[in-house]
């Protein structure tokens, strides 16, 4: 539970092994490699030429024209073997060529299916004129062009050509082309083109053999569509003898010219290369690195493996791997939200799950409505539920709602209905200051335990000064518990627990020394009494911080009062509920009421409660402890 | 969001970011350097470039990788300037780096289709692995223009890839591609500013308008000079907004036949000046005219504002000049140009 330890390993190794480590290393699924220039650079990053990139390309060019599934489930390593590329390119050719012809008459036909397709939508608009379109072609002293232009760069035109001696005639528009006539005289033909060619204009030729009025051009074009999609017919045929004689051998290279690929680009990224020997540097946890080493030692007898435990933090920036029970793992992906925990810290995980199944159950007690989240739970567990097949659901609302039944007799609240079965503890609407009271108490012990937790966190990772002197460190932890004692003690006595000299003494130098807190650190780090800022700087800064430090307590602790306030909200919008259905005379109309009250207060309360709970443990206990600054590993994987 | 919440934060942090930039006695103390090294040192102990450059600290440093670092700094002010955005905001300044990627992929077009110089790609690009709907590696290595197209999908490049394909297939021209491209970066970019604020777009237009007029005028006038292309030509190759030249002026412009009287059909004094003083004056390079009109202007809006977005589109381009000028410095020093010829090259340098 909690972190792995991470090692940082090298591997130096002979040139001929490098593919087959690297294969090794994306078996292995939580191996991250770190770029080459971050550790070394004697060794050149020299790039082998990926040979397999093209032929990959080429391959993955080939199943997307034959519409093959590129999904491959599980890479059987074992099945691979050098793949000859000279071999494959054998088998290739055919198949690539029959595509390459198959695709080029497609593209063929397209061509003209579009040309046909715009004759007939611009003869279909001349299609009541009675003139032979082809003696247009054939004037004598001027010249017709046919074409076609966005609308945008159609209206430059009209305004651009007002020095060339053209007519410009609009045939039609769509939302973005303009097709149109250019009338030139015969000299002026080439000053024409090249305008049309700087706006980069479609010249739509009227077909040669096509003669007659508009009318029957438009049947010879629709004849000749028809022929058309009888051809691509036989295409597709075409296409489906080749994807069923070449499928098995097609995937088969798919799936190792994948992998080869992927080890070629590896193999560039991450390497430092010399004339016969290659090394690299990655991240590999500890319990994992045993057997990866003995693995490595074993197969490969001249590769020298080393590694070594983190020792700086910050500066090696080590990868984060959470290693938790399922069922704080689905807590974990909202600790996630908030950021993951570095190398070094606390995984709050497990605090965060049981705190938040306690503030969940206390806010949302209900017996009937917990039972529901935890069918629903147990429903999407076992994949009963279509549209959610997240497992991570299932945990959260079993354990919440199991939280939610566990309240639920405690208040004697059961859909809602708060008379049907007693109360087993207390009835929170009944005493509503006591239950406020309670959960601001049940925030001070988080908050304590988070205090606690930041004073772990420093200790472990040495730093003494945000461990003594920090807001939430030991000064900021007494502090709190001094003016919570006093504060209690003079609430239930009405009188001072000490002379208000004591008191305001202890409190000036608990100040004092989380006001002090850099000087002091510095003291205690590298003896010297100082600051790196200037003082009217430092000084102002850690006024208002102080400032913000003693409202933050209040502030902090006063916010768990919605802990208490949600309970009687729960049992509030519930007896909202129940009048409303005992406002319907009918029986079954006010069951229905019932029954569609319920199912709002679970999605809109539910949702409501799971979001402050969240805010709760972001900005009040999190912000304490966790920097959530870490990273995840990067594993080398195959895509 | 009123323009009253939205500038301020960003306008504080972009005038803390100003108060770095290197002055004219930086410029100096640059020039007088002897070498590519010694320049880095300098970049890198006196001036706020240390954080871009800390990776090649104590080593040995190349001027390519030194030029495309700075450049790289340039374009991580987005990421700054976004965190301070509105959305809308935020949509315009994405779109405005757009013109680093469109670089970018003329390089790519270029290089891949025409040149293909090893190395040359990851030694200039600057902006495009940014984009994340963009594979880059797929994309430089990519060794055709459908594969381009191909990696591009999704985006709009592909489709204007698409509809020059026969085109280039017939003649393998570039050239309209690439005038395709810087056209739909301004049009969207216009599009964009549609949705401004009457000050906003005051200043959009002050920058970006002017901006738009200079590039125009520089491309009729050499048009004019080494080529000969018809009016309705360069009509429909220059890019179609105006600020202080309006569309009479640019039609009987591409009308006229000798570029040196192209100055009679501008109306605007500043432009018509700028334009003859370019003209007649050989020593000084055509385009640094231009920059330097745009760079005193700029000087002279950044503080004009607090509420508007002024404050951003000068920093931006005040920044890129910046750097500009940094890498005439650098390339300077290391083709041992005499000082004061240096000198000569800056945006800054006064015309």
């Amino acid at each position: 539970m909690g972190i792995k330890i991470m090692k940082k390993f090298q591997i130096l190794g002979l040139k001929r092994n490098i593919d087959s480590i690297t294969e090794e290393m994306m078996r292995n699924k939580e191996i991250e490699l770190l770029k080459t220039e971050k550790y070394h650079e004697n060794f050149k990053s020299s790039q082998i030429k990926n040979s397999y990139k093209s032929c990959f390309n080429k391959l993955d060019r080939i199943l997307d024209s034959l519409n093959l599934n590129k999904i491959i489930e599980n890479i059987n390593f074992d099945k691979l073997n050098k793949v000859d590329l000279e071999k494959f390119k054998d088998f290739i050719r055919p198949i690539q060529q029959k595509i390459d012809k198959l695709e080029r008459i497609t593209k063929k036909l397209d061509a003209e299916e579009k040309r046909l397709n715009n004759l007939i939508k611009h003869v279909y608009v001349m299609r009541n004129i009675d003139i032979e379109l082809q003696s247009l072609k054939n004037l004598s002293y001027i010249t017709l062009i046919f074409s076609s232009l966005s609308q945008e760069r159609y209206e430059r035109l009209i305004e651009n050509v007002t020095e060339v001696p053209v007519l410009v005639l609009e045939v039609n528009r769509d939302q973005d082309r303009v097709w149109f006539f250019t009338f030139a005289k015969k000299n002026y033909q080439q000053k024409a083109l090249d305008i049309l060619n700087s706006a980069n204009f479609q010249r739509i030729e009227l077909p040669e053999r096509v003669k007659g009025q508009p009318r029957e051009i438009l049947n010879q074009a629709r004849h000749r569509l028809n022929k058309i999609e009888i051809i691509r017919d036989q295409i597709s045929l075409e296409f489906k003898k080749l994807k069923h004689r070449h499928q098995s051998q097609l995937l088969d290279y798919y799936q190792q010219l994948l992998v080869f690929n992927k080890i070629t680009d590896v193999n560039n990224d991450f390497y430092g290369k010399s004339d016969y020997f290659f090394i690299t540097t990655g991240w590999i946890s500890e319990e994992n690195e045993k057997e990866f080493e003995k693995l490595i030692s074993n197969k490969y007898k001249k590769v020298i493996y080393s590694s070594q435990e983190v020792k700086n933090v910050e500066e090696e920036n080590p990868p984060t791997i959470i290693e938790n029970p399922e069922w704080i793992k689905s807590f974990s992906s909202l600790v996630k939200l908030y950021g993951l925990p570095k190398y070094n810290e606390i995984d709050p995980s497990l605090f965060f799950a049981l705190s938040y199944i306690l503030l969940f159950g206390i806010m949302f007690g209900d017996l009937g409505q917990g039972f529901v989240f935890v069918s629903l739970g147990f429903a999407i567990y076992k994949n009963k539920i279509d549209f959610i097949k997240n497992k991570n659901a299932a945990y959260i609302l079993i354990s919440i709602g199991f939280s939610s039944m566990l309240f639920g007799t405690f208040y004697g609240s059961l859909f809602g209905l708060e008379d049907l079965i007693p109360a087993l503890i207390i009835r929170p609407m009944d005493n509503i200051m006591f239950w406020l009271g309670f959960t601001v108490m049940i925030g001070i012990l988080l908050l304590i335990t988070s205090m606690i937790f930041n004073l772990f966190n420093s200790f472990k990772n040495k730093d003494y000064t945000e461990a003594l002197f920090s807001d939430s460190g030991l000064s900021g932890l007494i502090l709190y518990l001094f003016l919570l004692v006093n504060l209690a003690f003079y609430g239930i006595q009405s009188k001072l627990l000490m002379p208000a000299s004591v008191i305001a003494a202890v409190f000036i130098i608990l100040l004092l020394l989380i006001f002090l807190k850099e000087p002091l650190g510095n003291l205690l780090t590298e003896q010297r009494f100082s600051i790196d800022k200037k003082i009217s700087e430092y000084i102002l800064e850690s006024a208002f911080e102080l400032f913000d430090t003693v409202l933050g307590y209040l502030s902090n602790t006063l916010s768990f009062l919605r802990v208490g306030a949600f309970t009687l909200n729960h049992v509030g919008l519930s007896m909202a509920v129940i009048i409303l259905s005992e406002m319907i005379n009918n029986y079954a109309g006010s069951l229905l009421v019932l029954i569609v009250g319920n199912i709002v207060i679970m999605v809109l309360e539910g949702v409501v409660v799971g979001i402050q709970i969240l805010r709760l443990e972001f900005f009040e206990i999190f912000a304490k402890f966790y920097s959530g600054s870490g990273r995840e590993l990067i594993p080398l994987k195959i895509k | 969001m009123p323009a009253f919440f939205q500038y301020p934060a960003v306008n504080a942090k972009l005038k803390a970011l100003s108060s770095n930039m290197l002055k004219e006695k930086d410029f100096q103390n640059l020039i007088e350097l002897n070498s590519v090294q010694e320049a880095f040192n300098y970049l890198y102990n006196n001036t706020y470039y240390q954080e871009h450059l800390e990776k090649f600290s104590g080593q040995e440093i190349h001027r390519r990788q030194l030029e495309l670092n700075l450049k790289k700094s340039l374009v991580l002010s987005e990421d700054i300037i976004k965190k301070f955005s509105s959305s809308d905001l935020k949509t315009f300044i994405k779109h405005y780096f757009k013109k680093f990627e469109i670089e970018d992929l003329k390089i790519i077009l270029r290089t891949i289709l025409m040149e293909s110089e090893e190395n040359y790609l990851t030694d200039n690009l600057i902006y495009i692995d940014r984009n994340k709907k963009i594979n880059f590696n797929n994309l430089i290595q990519a060794s055709s223009y459908n594969e381009i197209k191909k990696v591009l999908k999704n985006l709009h490049y592909a489709e204007i890839l698409d509809e020059f394909s026969d085109q280039y297939q017939k003649n393998k021209n570039l050239f309209p591609i690439e005038m395709t491209l810087d056209f739909y970066y301004f049009s969207e970019l216009n599009r964009l500013a549609e949705s401004f604020s009457s000050k906003d777009k005051k200043y959009f237009d002050e920058i970006i308008g002017t901006h738009i007029d200079l590039l125009n005028l520089q491309w009729i006038y050499r048009i004019k000079r080494y080529y000969n292309l018809s009016s309705g030509e360069i009509l429909n190759y220059i890019i179609p907004y105006h600020f202080k030249i309006n569309r009479k002026e640019l039609q009987s412009m591409s009308q006229e036949n000798k570029s040196e009287n192209l100055v009679k059909h501008i109306a605007y004094q500043p432009y018509q000046q700028l334009l003859e003083k370019a003209i007649k004056d050989e020593n000084v390079i055509f385009e640094r005219f231009f920059l330097n009109y745009i760079f005193k202007k700029l000087h002279q809006i950044k503080t004009e504002s607090f509420f508007t977005i002024s404050n951003i589109l000068a920093y931006l381009y005040i920044r890129e000049y910046e750097s500009r000028d940094i890498i005439t410095v650098l390339e300077g020093i290391r083709y041992s140009l005499p000082k004061d010829r240096i000198k000569n090259f800056l945006i800054r340098k006064e015309v």
